[in-house]
């Protein structure tokens, strides 16, 4: 071992190239395959510490590029490389706390990790922060959001109640996320006003981080519309759409912005938009995503379905579906896509104990009943 | 009762110095921004009007130096005096009635107290413009927030002069060069002279203004002046300069080809400046994302600054200049495709990236540019339009693995196969269809290719199946399939491959094997999808090979057994799949039996 440390190994100067050419490029599949082929190397090699900061990269690249099972699997590595480590203050411990929220925060997208366990993940974040000598304000707020997304309001306030009370330290969240998540966080618990209260500083361009306003404009765009300010509402698709368009990882976003597209009249364009994001929602492993998708495109295919000339919806190469599945047609697509997202809603709502996702479809489907033209 | 707050002067003065500006420098674009709102008001009322600003720099033997500063703008009243300079927080600007507060860069009323920050007096003599009655007033104002104010019994022209004098510490900002220097940073685009008077000597600072407003006598020239430009604002020797403008916002400038690929991460900063006046070197937003192989100096008559005076506000007007700006960018791309290829193939090798992005995103734009842009290829690289001579289908593999694993068997049956694991090509193939209609695009992946190979005749198959069920069994807890067909090259005995998904359970299964209880659980439960099957890798033996033809003849089921997980793993190996402990464990029993049996003999 020791001599194999003296001389500059070869591979290990392939793992960072292989890191720094992937950091060149957008986030998404290709910076994922690339720090992924980085971890290989780093592991085929057994240098198990280049190989925990080649998954810190691939954390990265994954949780951005729309992959955060990928980031999952590398997360449990580090965190067992780094509790076996003799000497983990070497290993960036801050880092490694920081993107356990991420983790956490992720995993609630995927219904085939059981509540319980999700808490416990909650505990042991917890015990890591404060033996780390870290406040607890960071795991509250992912834990309002985890419970948000689940659907049970009540914890979640129950959380918020305990965001507030704790002081904000250094691994909490960036001002212009923590803005965010409560904007989303006031809708769900129905105060839309104060949630565009929230949006205000972002919208506005005061406020903005890797991901905000990205993700922002989404949100906004069913509440501006219903609030009988479609112009508003259609400038935010306009920019939001331009903000996603060359990124990865953002379906949820997109699928807010392809029902705005339905729920408006803009039937041909949400036809285009459908099938531009047909491939990464068919390759998504992220089961929270999916549904998101599969609802949005239900809608989307049963409102096209009705036009007196229904458009055939063209299958970008790449995007695999049932075999037996005529996709080009938009009633056939939609049943694909309806069933998609009724089985995934059964699926998270016997896993989080509520009824939000089945709840959630349900208004998308009243959506029908409230289209308001509008041009984008 | 009520009271009103006590503000101390001195105090605002530090917080100023220390935080709201960027430096001390600043006071000579506070001093010009004064004058530049002041001329307009002067404009507004006396149309014609020639505005001017000169700058005298003093610098007194054993005194400290002293800059005066006069224009001859709209001038202030006495009870002007009192409203604007003395009351932070009020401008002349944003009270003057009729007029937008977007006509004025300040907006804070604050700008000549940042003159405090390196001078401890400053004194002011004023005329108004609009009153010919008034006398001119002199307004002397103290850093400790006290200030005299009395009528001037003299001559003065209509306009304002600023008299300051250096603070110990503040001396190197007086000085002639430093205030020339300052002066064209901030004012070089303004359209009236700067002037600077240092000794006898007395220089028109913006002489020149926007290189891209001048006529020149060629296009050589005007480029060669462009690009000096560029050199003296961003110290880069640029590949080349486009000019830039938009009605929308009032917009004119220049992007500059960066001589180098930039990194898609960086932030993409460009010089602004707002009616003419300096705005910020760390403008973000002004281009589209995939403008990134440019910096840019741009002037706005009509876009609004951001209160942090760092970029524009984010609005639907600077949207609409952003594609109009974009346009400007995509007509010169598209120009050199259509009129100037040598050079786009030059463009192309330094920044593919960018168009491949801009190409991703738009239809029109890709069909020019689609024949020009590089690809990697099992053939090595080369261009599409070479690529499309030689075959009318396009043939990609997603992803670098897939490519590194398929590439040695494409080559072997003389199959190109494009890598479309770099950024935007694979974006950029799927609208090939559509773009050239008798085009078609296939996805492929080592199983794809692998269910290409030729299939054993049925006297073949029927001589291998205990073969191929001896292998199914032995590789079922590497989660992976076993398959025998015949294909080229026949030294390869065995094509692992392996999907997305089966990457995804190779690495899964390899962090539960360290995860501790909690996350063991996590991640067993996570790999329990419904789509697991699917993450099946694949064996394909071939046939071809001469020692895959002997095992199968080998009726003893431990030596077979062994034989097939050595294959594997040595697939793995030369896949530059890292083995994991149970593989690991594998590899060395075979080497072991291997010596022993050499032993043994």
């Amino acid at each position: 071992m020791a001599r194999k440390k003296k001389e500059a190994p070869n591979y290990a100067e392939s793992v960072s190239a292989l890191l720094a050419v992937a950091g060149e490029f957008q986030h998404g599949p290709g910076r994922i395959a690339l720090t992924e082929e980085a971890v290989r190397l780093a592991d085929a090699n057994n240098d198990e510490q280049l190989g925990y900061f080649a998954r810190h990269e691939l954390i990265d690249a994954a949780i951005f590029g729309g992959a955060p099972e990928v980031a999952i699997v590398a997360y449990a590595w580090c965190l067992a490389y780094f509790d076996k480590h003799p000497n983990p203050d070497e290993l960036d411990p801050y880092n490694l706390l920081w993107k356990y929220k991420w983790v956490v925060g992720h995993s609630v997208n995927y219904p085939s990790i059981p509540r319980g366990q999700i808490e416990e993940l909650f505990e042991d974040m917890k015990r890591r922060y404060e033996e780390a000598g870290f406040g607890l304000n960071a795991v509250y707020k992912v834990m309002r959001e985890v419970y948000r997304t689940m659907g049970d309001m009540k914890a979640a306030r129950a959380a918020q109640a305990l965001v507030s009370k704790t002081a904000r330290d250094a691994l909490s969240d960036c001002a212009a996320c923590v803005q965010h998540s409560l904007m989303k966080y006031y809708f769900d618990v129905g105060k839309p006003d104060r949630a565009m209260q929230m949006a205000e500083p972002i919208v506005e361009g005061r406020m903005k981080c890797a991901e905000v306003p990205h993700c922002t404009y989404g949100h906004l765009l069913l509440p501006e519309l219903f609030a009988g300010r479609p112009d508003v509402a259609a400038e935010y698709h306009r920019r939001g759409v331009k903000l996603l368009r060359l990124q990865s990882g953002f379906l949820h976003e997109a699928s807010q912005h392809l029902i705005f597209l339905a729920v408006t009249d803009n039937l041909l364009p949400a036809k285009r938009y459908l099938e531009k994001h047909l491939l990464e929602a068919v390759t998504t492993n992220c089961p929270g995503w999916q549904f998101e998708f599969a609802n949005a495109a239900a809608f989307s295919l049963e409102r096209i379905a009705q036009l007196p000339k229904p458009p055939r919806i063209k299958i970008a190469p790449g995007v695999v579906l049932p075999e037996d599945l005529d996709a080009t047609d938009p009633s056939a697509l939609r049943d694909h896509f309806a069933l998609q997202a009724r089985e995934l809603a059964i699926l998270f709502d016997e896993r989080n104990r509520t009824k939000h996702f089945t709840k959630r479809m349900k208004e998308t489907k009243k959506l029908h009943g409230r289209v308001t033209p509008v041009k984008v | 009762m009520e009271h009103k707050f006590q503000i101390n002067l001195r105090g605002i003065i530090d917080l100023l110095s220390e935080h709201l500006y960027s430096g001390p420098e600043v006071y000579v674009r506070e001093l010009l921004q004064n004058a530049v709102d002041a001329i307009t008001a002067r404009i507004a009322i006396e149309p014609g009007h020639a505005g001017e600003i000169h700058i005298e720099c003093h610098a007194p033997k054993g005194k400290p130096p002293a800059i005066v500063f006069t224009e001859n703008g709209i001038g202030l009243t006495g009870d002007e005096v009192h409203k604007f300079l003395a009351t932070i927080g009020l401008s002349s600007k944003r009270a003057a009635d009729g007029t937008r507060t977007g006509d004025f860069i300040g907006q804070f009323g604050i700008g000549i107290l940042s003159c405090f920050v390196v001078s401890e007096e400053i004194v002011v003599i004023s005329r108004s413009a609009r009153d010919t009655a008034a006398k001119p007033v002199e307004w002397r104002a103290k850093g400790d927030g006290t200030y005299t104010l009395k009528e001037l019994d003299r001559d003065f022209e209509a306009g304002t002069q600023v008299w300051l004098t250096a603070k110990p510490g503040a001396e190197d900002r007086f000085a002639a060069d430093e205030v020339k220097r300052l002066a064209r940073h901030y004012g070089g685009l303004l359209p009236y002279p700067i002037l600077v008077t240092a000794g006898k000597a007395t220089d028109t600072v913006n002489a020149d203004g926007a290189p891209w407003r001048r006529k020149f006598a060629s296009e050589k020239a005007r480029l060669k002046a462009m690009l000096e430009f560029g050199q003296d604002a961003f110290d880069t020797a640029f590949f080349d300069a486009i000019p830039l403008s938009s009605k929308v916002g009032q917009v004119d400038g220049v992007a500059y080809v960066l001589p180098y690929a930039p990194a898609l991460s960086a932030r993409r900063l460009h010089r602004v400046y707002l009616r003419n006046m300096f705005l910020s070197d760390t403008a973000d937003n002004l281009l589209p994302d995939w403008a990134f192989f440019v910096r840019a100096v741009v002037n706005a008559n009509d876009l609004r600054p951001t209160a942090s005076r760092e970029s524009f506000y984010e609005d639907t007007k600077l949207g609409r200049v952003r594609d109009a700006l974009g346009d400007c960018l995509r007509n010169y791309l598209v120009d050199l495709a259509e009129n100037r290829p040598e050079k786009l193939v030059k463009f192309i090798d330094v920044h593919e990236r960018a168009l491949k992005a801009l190409a991703a995103e738009d239809d029109k734009f890709c069909a020019v540019i689609l024949d020009y842009l590089p690809f990697e290829t099992s053939l090595g690289r080369i261009s599409f339009g070479e690529y499309r001579k030689e075959n009318d289908q396009i043939r990609y593999v997603p992803d670098v693995d897939s490519f590194r694993q398929v590439a040695a068997v494409t080559a072997a049956q003389g199959i190109c196969v494009i890598n479309a694991g770099y950024a935007f090509d694979a974006d950029i193939l799927a609208k090939v269809p559509d773009l050239i209609p008798e085009m078609t695009v296939e996805v492929l992946d080592a199983a794809a290719i692998a269910k290409g190979f030729d299939e054993l005749t049925d006297d073949e198959q029927q001589t291998t199946e205990a073969f191929a069920d001896a292998a199914d069994e032995v590789l079922r807890p590497f989660r992976c399939r076993a398959e025998l067909r015949k294909f080229q090259p026949a030294d390869l005995a065995a094509l692992y491959s392996t999907t997305r998904e089966g990457r995804f359970f190779r690495s899964l299964e390899q962090s539960k094997e360290v995860a501790g209880g909690l996350w063991s659980g996590v991640l067993g439960n996570l790999g329990k999808r419904e789509t697991a099957a699917a993450g099946f890798a694949q064996l394909c033996f071939n046939y071809n090979q001469p020692l895959i033809r002997k095992l199968i003849g080998v009726t003893d089921r431990r030596k077979l057994a062994r034989a097939i997980e050595m294959i594997y793993v040595q697939a793995l190996l030369l896949g530059h799949h890292p083995l994991s402990p149970k593989e690991m464990a594998v590899l060395n029993a075979g080497i072991l039996a291997l010596i022993d049996n050499v032993a043994g003999e």
